[in-house]
């Protein structure tokens, strides 16, 4: 395994550092240490696999990881008995119906700040730096406040409109799509703009095209953001019917609920945050590691 | 950078007047920026200035009734549970500046140290972090049962040490919620660090070598002075984090065991939500805010002194 080390271009640690002795055995120690975090990552999802399939007896009494009986049938009752298809299909309308309001209007507005820079531009940047300095979190109450008048003032029950609108105002989203436009090199552009080309012909054959990795990224964390959403939806839709699937996963927990059911509904809820995150890794991945560091 | 040519270009624009050409092209503009404006304006900075108005209000439900003045504020700092809750948050975040603040970076450093295995190292760190909060709350408060079938009673139970109480014992009950936090957040935060890992050049790890630094050495004084600076940024970052805390408690301990895991933020949940005291919940959070901008301001001048530092 050592010998890999031959390849390694980066970190601190090079093939030159493994002919001592003490370097070699800090590496081992390197690999058990990160193993060993590893299973503590992974060991709760691991073990919620196996649990689904388990009756109350067995989650009470066994100590064994794996189910004596794999229970799909169960598995089915249970979807069928919290109506996760229907929470799947609101969880669902309101995760894509953010992805679209934020690619669309975060996008733009980074598309404006970054190629267009109207008057303002300056004032207006730096507000959303500050904007993402202040906690939103304290305010939400106002912000049902006033959901809930509009609301009433249209006649609206239970409605998505806050959750899906709410992402067209991602302050952190604008910033990644101006400075991912930042990057594309301003010759295209000022080629363009000589040969005479409008901005919405810039926009449409030169900056879109080019935009599929900052799009991609975008929508794969709203749609997980959005997913994941609990506050809002659980005010705004709780006992109403169209619960989604972070709603009705925090009405099982509470008195008097089952066991089996909570920890089949918290599977039901993780599995598509994991294939999107399976499907997507490079992508998600690759952001993390690249965003917000250079200015 | 490149955005500095069109800027040149259009201040000197703004010294003409603007042709008709270019007010279409500013209106344009203007437009396209208009349906994320006004999501901003609705959903953030009406909030805000909501809150500060609701929180000289005294309430009915959600409508406003007699104008208080800092009436609000003195039923929050007068409220005993407040003090309690204020407590709490100094410990949240204090805990989790002790299994949190370094973790992510040990993380990033070792896993720049792996071959094989690396991709599945990020992998298996970032997982948590994608999963959704409620659920990966509930499978953890799962885990730390104080029962018998506490999952982490039962792996304890296998090598013979006795069941113990986690999120039911007052004097742990925030440390497992942090450690259920830092599960949950320590990834994401390593990633960033990886990143910022690998801009320092190699070069300087060679030379360092040929001098005949040890990988310690090397990792001191190359490697940490090029991340001190993202570190402060995180470091202030999980300080304004933490102390926002909301979930974890109401998820895992609904703030108990008698409100031993109460929050700042929990509790202005409770004031709005269980309590229907609209104005107290918003003058709670004031006092949130302002904790949270002086951290903010603390951290700015903090910066100041050390790049002035630096310079000398």
């Amino acid at each position: 395994m050592f010998e890999s080390y031959k390849e390694k271009s980066d970190g601190i640690i090079h093939y030159y550092d493994l002919k001592r002795r003490s370097n070699r055995a800090a590496v081992v120690l390197i690999y058990i240490f990160m193993i060993l975090l590893s299973i503590i990552f992974l060991y709760p999802i691991f073990w919620l696999c196996f649990a689904i399939f388990k009756d109350a007896k067995e989650l009470k009494s066994t100590t064994r990881l794996l189910p004596y009986e794999w229970r799909f049938d169960q598995l089915r009752r249970s979807w069928k008995q919290l109506q996760f298809g229907k929470a799947y299909f609101y969880s669902f309308y309101s995760a894509i119906g953010a992805v679209i309001v934020s690619v669309l209007f975060n996008g733009m507005f980074g598309y404006v700040l970054s190629v267009m820079r109207p008057r303002g531009t300056k004032i207006i940047w730096g507000f959303l730096m500050g904007i993402m300095l202040v906690p939103a979190t304290c305010n939400f109450v106002v912000l049902y406040r006033y959901v809930v008048t509009i609301n009433n003032a249209f006649g609206l029950k239970a409605s998505f409109w806050p959750m899906i609108l709410g992402s067209g105002a991602s302050a952190f989203n604008v910033m990644m799509f101006k400075t991912f436009f930042d990057r594309i090199p301003r010759d295209y552009i000022d080629a363009a703009r000589i040969d005479g080309a409008s901005h919405i012909q810039i926009f449409f054959r030169i900056i879109v095209p080019l935009s599929k990795p900052i799009i991609t990224v975008v929508a794969i964390n709203t749609f997980i953001g959005e997913w994941s959403n609990f506050l809002m939806p659980y005010l705004l839709l709780g006992n109403s019917g169209k619960e989604t699937v972070m709603v009705k996963l925090y009405e099982q927990t509470g008195q008097g609920s089952v066991v089996t059911t909570q920890l089949r509904a918290a599977m039901f809820a993780i599995i598509v945050p994991i294939v999107v995150f399976c499907i997507f890794q490079k992508q998600i991945m690759d952001n993390d590691s690249s965003a917000g560091l250079k200015g | 950078m490149a955005g500095k040519k069109e800027n040149t270009v259009a201040k000197a624009d703004r010294h003409h007047k603007m042709s008709g050409e270019q007010r279409k092209r500013e209106l344009v503009a203007w437009l396209l920026m208009l349906p994320s404006l006004v999501c901003f304006v609705f959903f953030i900075i009406l909030p805000i200035l909501g809150t500060l108005k609701m929180s000289f209000y005294s309430t009915k439900g959600m409508k406003l009734v007699n104008f208080l003045g800092f009436g609000n504020y003195k039923v929050v700092f007068e409220y005993p549970l407040f003090w309690q809750a204020a407590k709490n948050s100094v410990y949240y975040v204090f805990w989790s500046l002790i299994f949190g603040l370094f973790l992510p970076l040990i993380i990033a450093a070792l896993c720049a140290e792996t071959t094989k295995g690396r991709s599945f190292f990020r992998i298996a760190a970032r997982l948590p972090g994608i999963l959704p909060a409620i659920a990966s709350l509930l499978i953890l408060t799962y885990f730390l049962r104080s029962d018998g079938q506490g999952v982490l009673n039962i792996l304890f139970g296998k090598i013979g040490l006795g069941p113990f109480k986690y999120l039911t014992n007052p004097k742990v009950v925030i440390i497992w919620i942090v450690l259920s936090m830092t599960w949950k957040g320590a990834g994401g935060t390593a990633l960033l660090y990886m990143a910022a890992l690998t801009e320092v050049p190699q070069e300087l790890y060679e030379a360092a070598a040929l001098d005949g630094a040890s990988p310690w050495q090397r990792f001191r004084y190359i490697t940490w002075p090029a991340i001190k600076g993202q570190f402060n940024l995180l470091f202030i970052l999980q300080i304004i984090g933490v102390f926002q805390v909301l979930y974890e408690p109401m998820v895992m301990t609904n703030g108990g065991p008698n409100n031993a895991s109460l929050s700042m933020m929990l509790l202005m949940y409770f004031f709005a939500f269980r309590d229907n005291r609209y104005g107290v919940a918003c003058a709670m959070g004031v006092v949130i805010s302002l904790f949270l901008i002086a951290f903010s301001i603390i951290r700015a001048l903090v910066e100041r002194r050390m790049t002035e530092k630096e310079r000398e």
